[in-house]
């Protein structure tokens, strides 16, 4: 699995998974992978509203 | 005139001159430099500045008496302390005085509002047209929004009530969203708004962060005024990021609210628009999770029925067939049936006449040659004339008819 770059990847990646899926374009093997895909990139992005990273400089 | 004065008599010699030659009262328009507040009592530094640049032409000290205050404030619309401040310009009834210890003094005893906030106006349409023409007031609403609004740049008063609301809120919210807030202080009101602000603003580096909030608490009309500043619109409208304001203001929207990205009424309220953001967001994005997790199933529940489908119609096809390949099967076995039972009577037939015509050439047609057949007398066919001896009688058939006869 690739590493999620950023919230706005993240949320972009998982829309595009979303489209695929609604287009029936994803293989029944890749299904699993995909589900699976989906449920790191809402993780990451709930992780990401709830913590902080560290201060910014002033 | 003596000769020579003491700088009482001067003094009184100016009061008398003053009194005598400037009129009891009279208007006056001016800016104000600075304006002190002292147990109810205003003491104001007005100045003239020269047209096109700073300059100060002329000055003058005004005091507005706390009872004259009181009176006139109760006969206006709006409330005057707002337009006895620094950087505003003043429609002033004044009275001249002049005392031999304090010198020359403006004791005012009424106040245009309505200068103050006409001139305001006109130079806030001015502003407004020159941004228009300028093509800034849709610029920075033109940049989208991010989803997430997590690294947020404030300007703002570091002692602003706003401020400490607007931090209050989204630190202490219920859903456990953390922010990553950095303050860029700045003035805001009075002359050292525009300032500040774009010193500030030219801080924020737009690559850290996703937002820029300007936030100031409730103010009066007049010290919202600084956000209806030329170099800071423009600043707000050319960020490379969105700006929201929340500039504290129920009915009137500041210059800088029409500039931004989105405006809000109050800090508060910003708080709560990037708290909704992101609780939008974390439900969209659990949506989304959920809809991938359905279709992934629905998908994979239409293969399952796809395959059963496949089975169901392979077995079906299978029987048909079996069952047509038996009824085929069924129908040439009739027809081999037939076929045989056919050829089978015909051949007989055949047989038959060939019998007939087999016995008919063997038997009747040599009697009728003049060969002719001999029986001993149990009736036994004789083809040995070893077979019979001397004295046996024997029956000769011939073709018509038979003759007894003895062996010689």
């Amino acid at each position: 699995m690739a590493k999620i770059k950023n919230y706005t990847e993240a949320i972009t990646e998982l829309q595009a998974i979303l489209e695929d899926l609604k287009a029936d374009e994803v293989a029944v093997d890749q299904l699993a992978q995909k589900v699976k895909r989906a449920n790191e990139l809402m993780v990451y992005c709930q992780d990401t509203l709830r913590s902080t990273e560290k201060a910014l400089e002033e | 005139m003596q000769d020579q004065l003491t700088l009482y008599q001067l003094n009184q010699y100016i009061r008398r001159f003053v009194a005598l030659n400037v009129p009891e009262s009279l208007w006056i328009t001016a800016e104000i430099s600075q304006a002190n507040l002292n147990k109810g009592h205003y003491y104001i530094d007005l100045v003239e500045k020269a047209d096109g640049n700073d300059e100060i032409i002329a000055q003058s000290y005004a005091v507005l008496w706390a009872k004259t205050f009181d009176r006139i404030n109760a006969s206006k619309t709006s409330d005057l302390r707002h337009i006895l401040k620094q950087g505003l310009k003043v429609k002033l009834r004044v009275k001249v005085d002049f005392h031999e210890k304090y010198g020359l003094k403006l004791v005012i005893d009424d106040i245009d509002e309505n200068f103050t906030y006409g001139n305001l106006a006109l130079q806030r349409a001015k502003i407004i047209k020159r941004l228009q023409t300028e093509q800034l007031v849709e610029k920075n609403k033109s940049i989208p929004l991010p989803w997430i609004l997590k690294k947020i740049a404030v300007l703002s008063s570091s002692t602003a009530a706003g401020l400490k609301d607007f931090m209050t809120h989204l630190e202490g919210n219920e859903y456990g969203y953390a922010f990553d807030i950095q303050l860029f202080p700045i003035a805001v009101q009075g002359v050292n708004t525009e300032k500040t602000f774009l010193t500030q603003l030219a801080k924020v580096d737009w690559t850290k962060f996703d937002v820029v909030c300007v936030i100031r608490g409730g103010g009066s009309k007049l010290d919202l005024a600084a956000f209806d500043s030329y170099a800071i619109c423009a600043a707000i409208a050319n960020c490379a990021i969105p700006v929201i304001t929340g500039i504290g203001h129920e009915i009137d929207e500041t210059i800088a609210d029409m500039v931004s990205n989105r405006s809000l009424k109050t800090p508060t309220a910003v708080a709560s628009f990037i708290l909704n953001r992101s609780l939008e967001v974390e439900s969209r994005v659990v949506q989304m999770n959920q809809e991938v997790n359905l279709l992934a199933r629905k998908r994979l529940q239409n293969h399952e029925l796809t395959i059963a489908r496949i089975k169901s119609e392979l077995q079906s096809l299978t029987k048909h067939r079996l069952e047509s390949a038996g009824q085929l099967l069924d129908s040439m076995q009739e027809r081999i049936n037939i076929y045989t039972r056919n050829k089978l009577q015909r051949a007989s037939l055949h047989l038959e006449q060939l019998a007939q015509t087999l016995s008919f050439l063997s038997i009747e047609n040599t009697l009728k040659r003049g060969f002719t057949m001999t029986y001993d007398t149990k009736g036994k066919l004789i083809v040995d004339a070893k077979s019979v001896k001397k004295g046996d009688i024997v029956e000769t058939r011939f073709y018509k008819g038979k003759q007894k006869s003895k062996i010689q």
